[in-house]
């Protein structure tokens, strides 16, 4: 499409008119400004009406004769102050572009360049508490849908001229603004350059989510976990680019990409930073354990009771007999139909209609679970372990995807070969994790390649006066 | 190969002598530990002529063919030996399915060689990385066993000497067990720092290894030493730190772990040594590998100790041997 326009107006409305087939939304608004013949172009909804008629149509309309469209535009750049983004367009690519990011293009009759003015005003989900990272003494603040609007709040929060925000066009058809941001004193080049490599091979038809971009991030050599992580928390994304990281915003999306991602991350949230060292290592320990309850508990439960029993005390022991001699189903299928269950219950209540996902609750909690055991379909031990394995789960939101195909896994080797089975399970899990890898970043560092200086914010929560004063940069752990 | 910090060099190393050292046979005395660390002193004398090399920067990637595939063949019976050690103290370990004759030995061993391959597969960073993280958790087993050790059972169990050993059958036994010469010697020039330090701190960490669990398998152990056929795995069900349930099923973990990443690193080392002998192969190098293991377990088992012994220190002089070769060579040239 990239044809130049023309200088004949008609003909630019014209082909303005066929190009974007008739589209309800495409305003075209011909006026005379400076005596020469005009025509405003915007797309309905993405502009602010009230901008456009008392910053753009009044003005423009109120300029004495000019001689030639370019002494017109010249006039408007030098005289006339309608909005501080005043980008031109030569060709009808670039028009449409701008239209469509919701600005008010001005084509002049004699003219071949556009004049466009940012003018945006569709309207956006505001700034709400992000869902799934909530803290307690950090900011409430969460990202949106709106790249802009994203770029301003890490602006807010670092008013440093080292972030550096570039906005870049991915997308053959959605033309998604995605912003990359960095500190430009504080990233790796190689990273930066790497990045950059990446995304110009990103060659798809549109970018709704953030899963759109990250494959072409990462490689892919069936890692369990994603090299690339994700945040809602502009405090974070923050965080993590003072930290030499870079960082994507993409336009439609509330949550920023950040490259690379470190396994301990997960476990890491601005809470930590709030406590006192003690407890904010306690609750580090604590996610760590919850982590390992999540994937192994049942696995766990399955393996001692079936194939190593001695390492149950007499009563533990003689009340966990009991309580399966009672069910009728074998403990291993007890185990796979809780754990399904529950998966299905939680599915439900992501995809139900908010009210209802209440009732889902009721449901699944007092009856099913109430009901199962009653009717001793289930025994109560091994209810109460996929209980606690789950809650455990939800400790580290992050993990949630691997956590439960992993329980699954764990629970299928637990159950045929016990402890055997989980060791062979954990060391292929282990590998996996450990060849986990971006641009040379390895996800387990600081733990493997291990690093002292990265274990005070990993085995443990040094004070906020020593961490400043290491200068840690993600950099350190490049191999 | 990439390169590899020390930690990944020493943990892939000493996880190799502690599985060989878990699955030890026969009575062990304070004469065994001196054994081993007169082997041990032996072998590093034997090692100080390639670390040299080394430090010039010549390893086993600077010579051919012949060199790689005395290395290969070593490496692939080394295996074999790990994979016929595993196999016949599984049966001491409970393992389920592991009674249940030839099938579930099979099973059992076809399990741990698909999980080997998958390791290999992801790469030698991918083991090194993990065997670091294995290792550190393997470290504070072998710590907490020698602790328990230590103040649960009286020093009178450790006996000085045996009766079936003499100092140098021991100190045969003791070289025969680390093996891991072969993949010591392909290592070492891929670690990061001087050579002479690396070489050092490995053989300090596989003396005092050995010592902690000669140690700890004594104390607990000792008093029945002439009848237990596995004594580290007899010492680890003797070492019980709860009075009202058992606890030595958790040193399976320890046992399947360290089988896992010992073979695997076999695995890893003999693909890379069979790719550069021989490209065709690059596909399924660790498959062939793997396969090659087995059938030197079921092959050269048998192998008498002294053979072994004198293997494990042959190996170290391969590349200073063939470096003197190609030096007296080109002087005949000239």
């Amino acid at each position: 499409m990239e044809k130049s326009l023309l200088p004949d107006l008609k003909e630019n409305i014209e082909t303005i008119r066929r190009i974007s087939g008739g589209s309800s939304d495409i305003l075209i608004n011909e006026f005379t400004a400076g005596s020469i013949p005009c025509a405003l172009i915007c797309c309905e909804g993405m502009i602010s009406s009230q901008t456009l008629a008392e910053m753009v149509l009044y003005p423009i309309t109120d300029i004495e004769r000019k001689s030639s469209p370019s002494e017109l535009f010249r006039h408007i750049n030098s005289y006339l102050l309608l909005s501080t983004d005043r980008p031109e367009a030569r060709d009808y690519d670039t028009l449409f572009r701008l239209v469509y990011s919701g600005f008010a293009v001005l084509i002049a009759e004699g003219s071949e360049t556009a004049l466009g003015f940012g003018i945006q005003g569709y309207p956006s989900r505001g700034i709400q508490e992000p869902s799934g990272e909530s803290n307690i003494m950090g900011s409430h603040e969460g990202f949106t849908e709106t790249v802009r609007v994203n770029m301003s709040m890490l602006r807010r929060r670092m008013k440093s001229p080292e972030l550096v925000m570039e906005l870049i066009t991915k997308g053959s058809k959605s033309s998604t603004d995605i912003c990359l941001c960095y500190m430009k004193d504080r990233v790796p080049p190689q990273l930066m350059r790497d990045i950059r490599r990446s995304l110009d091979e990103l060659d798809t038809e549109a970018v709704l989510t953030t899963g759109y971009i990250r494959p072409f991030l990462q490689r892919d050599r069936g890692e369990l976990f994603s090299s690339t992580g994700t945040t809602e928390r502009p405090d974070v994304l923050c965080s993590r680019l003072i930290e030499g990281r870079a960082g994507l915003l993409v336009d439609g999306v509330p949550y920023a990409i950040t490259v690379p991602r470190l396994f301990c991350e997960s476990f890491q949230t601005v809470d930590d930073y709030a406590y006192k060292p003690y407890y904010a290592v306690f609750i580090r320990w604590l996610k760590y354990a919850s982590f390992l309850t999540a994937a192994l508990l049942p696995a766990v439960y399955l393996a001692i009771i079936m194939y190593h029993p001695e390492l149950l005390n007499s009563t533990l022991l003689t009340l966990l007999a009991d309580a399966e001699k009672e069910a009728p189903l074998s403990v291993v299928t007890e185990a796979f139909f809780v754990l399904i269950m529950y998966e299905m219950i939680r599915e439900a209540g992501i995809r139900m209609p908010k009210p209802a996902g209440g009732a889902v609750g009721i449901i699944s909690g007092l009856i099913i679970g109430d009901a199962a055991v009653k009717s001793g379909l289930v025994s109560t031990p091994l209810l109460t372990v996929a209980a606690l394995s789950v809650l455990s789960g939800l400790v580290v939101p992050d993990l949630s995807p691997q956590i439960t195909v992993l329980r699954l896994a764990f629970l299928v080797s637990g159950a045929f070969l016990g402890l055997f089975g989980i060791s062979l399970a954990a060391c292929a899990v282990l590998a996996n994790i450990c060849a986990t890898e971006t641009y040379g970043f390895p996800f387990t560092a600081p733990l493997s390649p291990f690093s002292s200086s990265g274990m005070e914010d990993t085995a443990f929560r040094a004070g906020i006066r020593r961490m400043q004063s290491r200068g840690f940069t993600v950099e350190d752990y490049h191999e | 190969m990439n390169r590899l910090s020390r930690g990944q060099f020493l943990s892939l190393l000493l996880i190799n002598d502690a599985f060989s050292l878990i699955c030890i046979r026969g009575s062990i005395s304070l004469k065994t530990a001196a054994a081993f660390l007169l082997g041990t002193l032996i072998q590093l004398v034997f090692a100080l002529p390639l670390v040299r090399l080394c430090g010039r920067g010549i390893g086993a990637d600077s010579f051919g063919a012949p060199v790689k595939s005395v290395l290969l063949i070593y490496i692939i019976v080394r295996g074999g030996l790990l994979f016929g050690t595993l196999w016949e103290t599984s049966s001491a370990v409970y393992i389920p399915y592991e009674s249940r004759g030839i099938t579930g030995k099979l099973l059992i061993a076809a399990l741990i060689a698909a999980v080997c391959i998958y390791i290999a597969f992801l790469g030698y960073k991918a083991l090194a990385r993990s065997a670091l993280i294995t290792a550190a958790a393997g470290a504070v087993c072998i710590a907490v066993m020698l602790i328990i050790a230590l103040l649960g059972h009286p020093l009178s169990s450790i006996t000085l000497s045996h009766s079936n050993g003499t100092f140098l059958s021991e100190t045969a036994r003791g070289l025969a067990l680390s093996g891991e010469t072969g993949c010591f010697t392909l290592m070492i020039s891929c670690v990061r720092g001087r050579p002479l330090r690396n070489t050092v701190a490995y053989f300090t960490g596989k003396l005092v290894l050995s010592l902690a669990v000669i140690t700890a398998s004594l104390l607990a152990a000792g008093g029945i030493m002439e009848i237990s056929d596995f004594p580290v795995l007899t010492a680890a069900r003797l070492i019980q730190p709860f009075s009202s349930q058992r606890t030595d099923a958790l040193f399976l973990i320890v046992f399947s772990c360290f089988a896992v990443f010992a073979l695997s690193l076999h695995t890893v080392l003999g693909g890379e040594l069979l790719y550069s002998i021989l490209p065709v192969f690059k596909k399924y190098r660790h498959l062939t590998i793997s396969v090659l293991m087995t059938a030197a377990a079921v092959t050269v088992y048998r192998i008498p100790v002294m053979f072994t012994a004198a293997a494990s220190l042959l190996i170290l002089l391969v590349i200073p041997t063939a470096h003197i070769f190609r030096k007296s060579s080109c002087r005949t040239q000239r």
